[in-house]
């Protein structure tokens, strides 16, 4: 039996104290070290996560994939060291790699960050526990886009005097959210006609004359022929065919669609001296009164497809139509046409839609904006139906330049917005921004531009 | 005699492990219960900190109200509310405009604002969508930002910045800190 006799007793509390320490102090270490390991864990993830990302954002930074790779190298060890200082929580030894990897069958790149750092060990150190090594990888992916940028030129931009705030807002969108030599982007504009100004390019900028460019030459006027200005755009997306990449519309508007494309040949039941023998393409539109801004009469048919960035009349009349009413005055096109047909020249519906439609009533205006804008949200529909390209359909809505401004519901649906109440889950979902005048259009498009760097990941 | 002798011996036994206990191991068991809350909530505070930053340099609106629910969703376990509570997450997209200028042109906060302010910019001139107006508002201005990170003209950063307060931890009246602060660039 162990005892403690006599004088032996006096001590013993710390005796036993101080024999527990060689026990409680490691453990204490242990503890703090392990907690301060797992400090510095945490905190290099978020460095090389946020390495990544940025790194995969400035890969549209640079005039050909080289010099992207370079900047996106650059810009995740700048992120990297913003997150994680050298020295941070007493580390040593940090170091970072970042990397490109490149697919060019699927369309996409990938940089990949890996950071390392030694943690301290303030106690296990004591007990000669080699100091952990911590190394983390982070992948951020971009995939290469593919944007037809669709611009509204009608003539309410016009009297607003927002052409040039548009140019701006365009010019920077594209110049800052592409990468040259990667990306596809294309421009069309449109009023109640349509110039395709661009082919869908990766030269967007280096070559001559560029987008930002012709962009810049940009002239206004004109009505809203949005169904026509969607379906090219989507036929520069077929044509271009590049499944994998995010393949974009971008479309800006500041007003309802008030016009529509057909070819009118099979509905010239009338006699009124018009060749029925010959194709009568083109676009029917609304006049509106320009200072009351009524609508007042159905016009056509015109010209669908204007000459050049600076073409924007959008009077002249189609090809074939000598000895037509609508030849000499455009609102008598209902003493040609005996109604409107139930698909536009692309095979957008123009009654099955948005808004109910009589189609006979080809000569009230109402009743044209009416298709209109029935031809616009079957357009979007078939883009957005496409599964092979999975195209996403981005707007942007311009307020106080119209009387009658985009309407956020429709442009919610044309987008395929997730806020939309007919939000279809099976199409890709795309973004509406609404900009509630023109000094906001720069912002509208960095947030749209925003969307398609997240969507692009 | 002997009886006073042992009672004397076991009293002293108990005295020296009562100064034993009161001078070494309860401070020593409070500190490594208080550096232990600390390093669970800081490690806590990286992390939702972290997140914050990548949602926003995702494009996450936390102007939206079911953005901001979503924020004191992940925040469960820290005290904090859209408007209220022991902590404060300050997002700021901070764009390089000129060589050696930085703005912030947009904010949002999530939590108890009075507790701090952002270490880069303060700006005052915010709209209910968070954009600031930056062309005018003199407090836009961030270019302390520069010294975390340099940035190029155009260049855009996104940065989250997250102070908790330890008040809760002033368990004695001696253990009270100043909180834990940290940022995320992104």
């Amino acid at each position: 039996m162990l005892t403690v006799k006599g004088n032996n007793r006096r001590g013993s509390a710390l005796l036993i104290v101080g024999l527990s320490m060689i026990v409680i102090v490691p453990a204490v270490g242990l503890a703090i070290d392990g907690a301060d390991v797992y400090l510095v864990r945490v905190r290099l993830s978020q460095a090389v996560d946020a390495a990544a990302l940025a790194g995969g954002r400035a890969l549209v930074i640079g005039a050909n994939d080289s010099a992207q790779t370079a900047n996106a190298k650059t810009t995740a060890t700048e992120y990297f060291n913003a997150n994680f200082p050298a020295g941070f929580l007493g580390t040593t030894n940090v170091t970072v790699s970042p990397s490109v990897i490149e697919n060019n069958t699927s369309h996409y790149r990938s940089v990949v960050v890996t950071g390392s750092a030694t943690a301290p060990v303030y106690f296990m150190g004591i007990l000669k526990v080699t100091a952990p090594v911590i190394q983390i990888s982070a992948t951020a992916t971009r995939r290469d886009v593919n944007c037809m940028l669709v611009l509204d030129r009608s003539y309410s931009m016009v009297m607003a005097n927002a052409i040039p705030d548009l140019q701006n807002a365009a010019a920077l969108f594209v110049n800052n959210y592409f990468a040259p030599g990667r990306d596809n982007v294309g421009l069309l504009t449109f009023g109640g006609a349509t110039y395709l100004a661009y082919p869908m390019s990766t030269n967007f900028l280096t070559g001559s004359p560029n987008v930002p460019g012709l962009i810049g030459q940009l002239v206004g006027g004109g009505g809203t022929n949005t169904s026509q200005a969607l379906s090219i755009a989507y036929q520069q997306l077929q044509a271009l065919n590049k499944p994998g990449a995010l393949n974009v519309i971008v479309l800006f508007t500041d007003g309802r669609p008030t016009a529509f494309t057909a070819d009118f040949q099979s509905l010239l039941t009338k006699n009124t001296g018009c060749d029925k023998t010959t194709s009568k393409l083109g676009f029917l539109t609304v006049y509106f009164n320009t200072v009351t801004w009524v609508p007042v009469s159905s016009n056509g048919i015109f010209q669908a497809y204007d000459s050049s960035i600076t073409d924007a009349s959008d009077t002249t009349i189609a090809p074939h139509s000598t000895g037509c009413a609508y030849y000499n005055n455009s609102a008598d096109v209902s003493q040609d046409v005996s109604a409107m047909p139930t698909q536009d020249y692309y095979g957008n519906s123009t009654n099955d839609g948005y808004e109910s439609v009589d189609l006979t009533q080809i000569g009230t205006p109402t009743q044209v904006q009416a298709a209109s804008v029935n031809a616009a949200d079957s357009a979007g529909n078939r883009i957005r139906s496409d599964t092979t390209l999975y195209p996403v359909i981005m707007a942007i809505g311009l307020g106080g330049t119209d009387v009658y401004p985009p309407d956020p519901a429709f442009m919610q649906r044309l987008a395929n917005t997730p806020t939309s109440t007919s939000f279809n889950s099976t199409q890709p979902a795309g973004y509406y921004v609404w900009a509630a005048d023109k000094s906001q259009l720069v912002q509208a498009f960095q947030q749209v531009g925003a969307q398609i760097l997240r969507l692009s990941r | 005699m002997n009886l006073l002798s042992k009672r004397n011996k076991r009293g002293a036994f108990l005295l020296e492990f009562g100064l034993v206990t009161g001078f070494v191991l309860v401070p020593l068991l409070l500190g490594v219960s208080s550096a232990g809350m600390t390093m669970v909530r800081t490690t806590h505070v990286y992390q939702l900190n972290r997140d914050m930053a990548h949602m926003f340099a995702n494009g996450v609106d936390f102007t939206v109200a079911q953005n901001q629910a979503l924020a004191v969703q992940a925040a469960s376990g820290l005290d904090i509310t859209v408007s209220g509570g022991n902590g404060v997450i300050i997002l700021s997209q901070i764009e390089c405009t000129g060589a050696g200028q930085a703005v912030c042109i947009r904010r949002q906060t999530i939590g108890n604002t009075a507790l701090r302010s952002s270490s880069f910019a303060n700006p005052t001139q915010i709209d209910s969508d968070g954009n600031v107006s930056y062309t005018t508002d003199p407090n836009a201005t961030a270019n302390s930002f520069l010294n975390v990170m340099n940035m190029s003209v155009g260049q855009i950063a996104y940065v989250s910045e997250m102070y908790y307060s330890s008040s809760d931890y002033n368990i004695t009246g001696f253990l009270t800190g100043n909180g834990t602060y940290t940022y995320a660039v992104f």
